[in-house]
This record gives structure tokens, sequence and C-alpha cells, in this order.
């Protein structure tokens, strides 16, 4: 068991140098000329080759490449052409707005789609079938025009929520501890702030939810289904014990462990691009957007941090779901 | 369900093929008496800010979809085929290293991996198929992996190597075709996600271009008016949504019955 565990943190240390080697290449790879693009289109020949002897690019790829390295080991990621800041800080800005997005979002998919689920395996079959089909007709959505009819409906049609951002501007927080708004509002006491953060996130948080909520509906049914026909749910009921407190209190409790494991890859789905569409429409200010807007611009530090660190991220967040497989199944050894 | 599905994939593909005879006007052409007029009996769709009818836009644009769908799935089946099916060939430390490869590139989150890579390549269609061909290639490889272990150990294989064929000739002439089943039927369903994604790529920017009608890039481009125009954003998020109800329920239906039958 140990074992296994060092085994997969040592395996992270391959994973993340490929993914450094390999963002490298693909921002090198590139037709344009960064040095260029950094000094603009009125800059003459002399000035874009100070720039280049600047950025390092004169040097030959192996040397730059290793130069990154440092750079990563010492924790510089480089600096953004677009905001001038160094890349780290703009990512440490800019996360938690995504993360609160993603745990949402999680909270939200858990608290609907595992009853969901456990309705479809226990229901009658016309319900079943209903449900199911509802849920792969909204999981085919694509998320980014889902994003844009709520726009269109809930903001522009009803008014009834705000389009872009995390909260409005009257609502603005002089203090942001943690960077989290929901805790924000709370930590600060200006708990009026909280309905208004809240608002703010149904519409994506919404959108995020419908992309996943089929595949969590089929898996709890699944794995519903799986356990109620083992030998201990018979004995439940022969003990004379409710359905409901046979489900609750058996079933579903076991039925649990791969559902939870399959919320590392619905996470890993989330961040590894959802986020930056639905971040791209409600202007969420977050990774996402910020990735995009550095892809636009053709910044290239911050593309490589980014990737960098969402891929880090998801690995870690896979090497955890396999982590606490083992623990919540105590069968399961490796 | 088999039906339905096959006669939603059917009508996409079709309204490809036979684009220049279903769509009433020139994709490309413009009327700027008509700007931004929503549907109506001239125009089903509406037009757009340059007066094109967005009907016809969206027909043309389901080549371009089923043009990336298709090429992805190809490349991505070719190099995940080749790969998945010499590892679960040879086993051993072939099988190892091909493995570990291609779990590092499983851990790429794909999105930002075929927006990276669309991005320095430059946007283009061609670009978004490089850049999502070397994401999707990954599960494929796992998948022939798998299919391949499980056909390896079957007698006509032993057969075949005991008359002396070449490793090459009983990987693909025997092994391969017996794998299909279950690879065809997620290919189909794949074929609507790739479509999405190249959508998806095309709503950021990085794929098709205008004036090109690709899905992804009209609702992109109808994002702007979306307050007055809601049409332009509207239709052509329809068509990816049905292509992607259509291609997936198919895979499915054909998983179920190639699985089960």
């Amino acid at each position: 068991m140990a074992q296994f565990l060092a085994r997969r943190i040592l395996f992270l240390i391959p994973v993340t140098i490929a993914v450094t080697f390999i963002t490298f290449v693909i921002t090198r790879v590139i037709p344009a000329d960064p040095a260029q693009l950094a000094a603009g289109l009125r800059a003459g020949p002399e000035q874009v080759e100070q720039l280049r002897r600047n950025m390092g690019l004169d040097k030959p790829l192996y040397v730059q490449y290793v130069n990154y390295l440092k750079g990563l080991a010492r924790g510089d990621f480089g600096a953004s052409m677009r905001t001038r800041q160094p890349v780290v800080r703009d990512i440490l800005r800019y996360f938690p707005a995504t993360a609160e997005l993603a745990l949402v979002t999680m909270l939200v998919l858990v608290a609907i789609g595992i009853p969901l689920g456990a309705l479809t395996a226990t229901t009658r079959r016309s319900v079943d079938v209903a449900v199911r089909s509802v849920s792969i007709g909204i999981t085919a959505l694509p998320t980014f025009w889902l994003a844009l009819v709520f726009q269109f409906i809930f903001f522009f049609k009803l008014r009834w929520l705000p389009a872009l951002g995390q909260i409005s501007s009257e609502g603005l927080l002089p203090a942001h501890p943690t960077h989290f708004y929901i805790l924000d509002s709370i930590i600060t006491g200006r708990f009026g702030a909280l309905p208004d953060v809240l608002l703010h996130m149904v519409m994506p948080v919404s959108a995020l939810v419908a992309g996943r909520l089929a595949i969590v509906v089929r898996m709890t049914r699944a794995a519903l289904l799986e356990e109620l026909r083992q030998e201990y749910v018979r004995t439940a009921r022969a003990k004379g014990l409710s359905e409901f407190r046979v489900l609750l209190g058996h079933a579903l409790r076991n039925s649990l462990i791969p559902i939870v494991t399959e919320l590392g890859l619905h996470m890993g789905w989330l961040l590894g691009g959802a986020v930056f569409v639905v971040e791209l429409i409600f202007s969420w200010p977050g990774i996402g957007l910020y990735a995009i807007k550095s892809i636009m611009a053709l910044d290239y530090m911050p593309i490589m941090g980014t990737t960098l660190i969402m891929t880090v991220i998801f690995v870690i967040i896979n090497l955890l779901v396999d982590i606490s497989y083992t623990f919540l199944n105590p069968r399961i050894r490796y | 369900m088999l039906v339905c599905a096959s006669i939603l994939c059917c009508a996409i593909v079709a309204s490809a093929v036979l684009a220049p005879v279903l769509a009433p006007y020139d994709p490309l052409s413009m009327n700027f008496a008509d700007r931004f007029s929503p549907p109506n009996a001239k125009h089903f769709f509406g037009t757009d800010s340059f007066g094109r009818d967005l009907f016809s836009r969206v027909v043309y644009g389901t080549r371009i979809s089923l043009r990336v769908g298709f090429f992805v799935l190809v490349v991505a089946m070719t190099i995940g085929g080749v790969i998945g099916t010499v590892a679960g060939y040879y086993g051993g430390a072939v099988d190892s290293i091909l493995m570990r490869m291609t779990d590092i590139f499983f851990a790429f989150p794909f999105l930002i991996l075929a927006m990276a890579i669309a991005a320095s390549l430059g946007p283009g269609i061609g670009n978004a198929i490089i850049a999502l061909s070397a994401v999707w290639w990954t599960p494929y490889a796992r998948l022939f992996r798998g299919q391949v272990l499980s056909v390896r150990e079957q007698e006509f294989v032993e057969a075949a190597t005991a008359v002396g064929m070449s490793d090459f000739r009983v990987m693909f002439r025997h092994i391969l075709p017996n794998c299909f089943g279950p690879i065809f039927a997620r290919a189909t369903t794949d074929i609507g996600y790739i479509i999405l994604a190249g959508a998806t790529l095309g709503f950021v920017g990085l794929g098709a271009q205008p004036p090109s009608p690709e899905w992804g890039t009209l609702v992109s481009e109808g994002r702007l008016y979306l307050m007055t125009s809601w049409w332009l954003s509207m239709f052509p998020g329809l068509a990816i949504f049905l292509t992607v109800v259509g291609f997936s329920l198919l895979g499915d239906e054909l998983h179920r019955r190639l699985m089960h039958g």
C-alpha cells in the first residue's frame, strides 16, 4: 500500500517534467516571433533584437528550456506581457475565483445528481427512462451555448440574474481575506453581499452542472443498482427495515465509493476546459479567463504557466482520487 | 431509438453532402439591405450583421464540422490504434513504456492542451484538427490495447504465429479486425464530442476563422449581438446540440447492441 502510494507520487515527477517539456515545445514551435510581438508594430529591428536578447530568445532551444526549468524551480514563471505582472502573481490572484466556481459546481452536482440517481434506480421504468433521457439531452448541450442561452433568458429577457462578474459594483467587498467571495462576505461580516455573490454564481454554476449532471446520475444509478443486488440488502429487508432505511442507511452509503472517486474526474473536466468558456462568457475573473486572454494575445509565459499549473492540479486530483479509493474501500489493497 | 438516432445522423450527413442543394443562398454573400432580419419565410434562421443568410451558413457549417470530426477521429484512431496494438501485442517493456507515455498525455486536461497547441500553431481549422488529434488519441490507445490483450490469447492467433506469420501480419490482419466492435461504437459517439470540442475551439477564436461558417465561430460572432439578434447564436448552437445528441445516441445504441449481441 505504501509502495503503491510511493510509486504513484514518484510518477508525478516524470509527468511534471513531461508537461513542462511539452508546453515549452508548444510555445516555441510558433510561427510568430515573440520578440516582435512584445516589441509591437512600430519597433525598429534593433529594438526587436534587443528585446530578443533580453528575453533570452537568441540562445539555443535547450538552453532556453534549462533556463525555464531553473526559473520554475525558483518559483518564477516569467512575466505576462499583457498584465506586466509576474505570472505567479496573476495566477494566485485569479485562482480563487475559479476554485470557488468549481467547488460550488461540485457541491451542486452532488446535491442534485446523487438523489436523482437514487431516484432513477428505485422508481418505475418510465420515470427512470424519462429522467435519464433528459439528463443525456442536457449533457449534449454545448456548455458555452447553454451559458449564452441562460444569459439571454435570465438577464436580457427576464432581468432576474446579473450577467457578468462575481459581484456587482455596489457590493464590492473592501477586504478580501480569502478571495473566496462566499467566505469573504461571511468572514468580514458583510452578509448583505452574500446574496449578491450567490446570484452572480447561479448562471455559471448551472451551465457547468448541466454538463456533467447526466454522468453523475448514471453513475449513481449504476452503483446503487449494483449494491441493491447484494446479499446484505436482502438481509436488511428481511430484518424488517423500511425500504427507505435500507436505501439510505445501507445501500447508498456503500455505493458512494465509486461515485466519490468519479468526482475527481468531474473536477478534472471542469478545470480542464469547461470553466474556461464559462468564465469567458460571464466575465468571471478566474484562471480560465486569464488563460483565454493570454492565448488571444499570444502571451506565452502565462499560457505555459497556466497550462502547467492546471495540468499539475489535474494530476494531483487524480492521484488523490486513487488514494481515496483505497481508504474508502478497505477491501482494496495494492 | 436506433432508428431515431440513425435518421438524425443521416440527416446531418445529408445536409453536409447536399449543402449546395439545401442552402437557399450562398453562405458568404452579403446583403446589407437585409441585415439583422429575424427568422422569417425568406430567411429561415434570419440574417447576420452582413446580411448573410444564417440557414445557409449553418448548413454549410455542417461540412466543416463533419470534416473536423472525421479527420480527428481517423488520426486519433490510427495513432491510438497503432500504439495500443503494439503495446498489447508485445507486452512487457514495450507495453510499459508506451502506456507510461499514454498516461502522460492522459494527464493533460484536454481543452488546455488543445488550446495551447492551436494557439501556438495559429488559428485555423487545420491546426484545430492537429490540436484535437494530439489530445484525442489516448483513450483509443487504451481501448485498442485492452482489446488486443483479450484477443491475443485466442487460438487462431497461436495458429497464425505457428504457421510462421510475421508479427506485423498477425497484428494487423488477424487481431485487429476482431477488436472493432466496442471501438466502433465509441468512435461513433466520439464524432459528436469531437465536433463539440472543435466548436468550442471555434468559439474561443482558435478554430475556423470568419467568414468560414463553422458553428462555434458562428455562435461567437452572434454573441456580440445577443441582446438584439438572438438567432445568430441560438441556431448554430442548436445544430451542435442536435449533432452531438444524434451521434451519442447512435453510438450508445451500437454499443448496447454490439455488447449484448
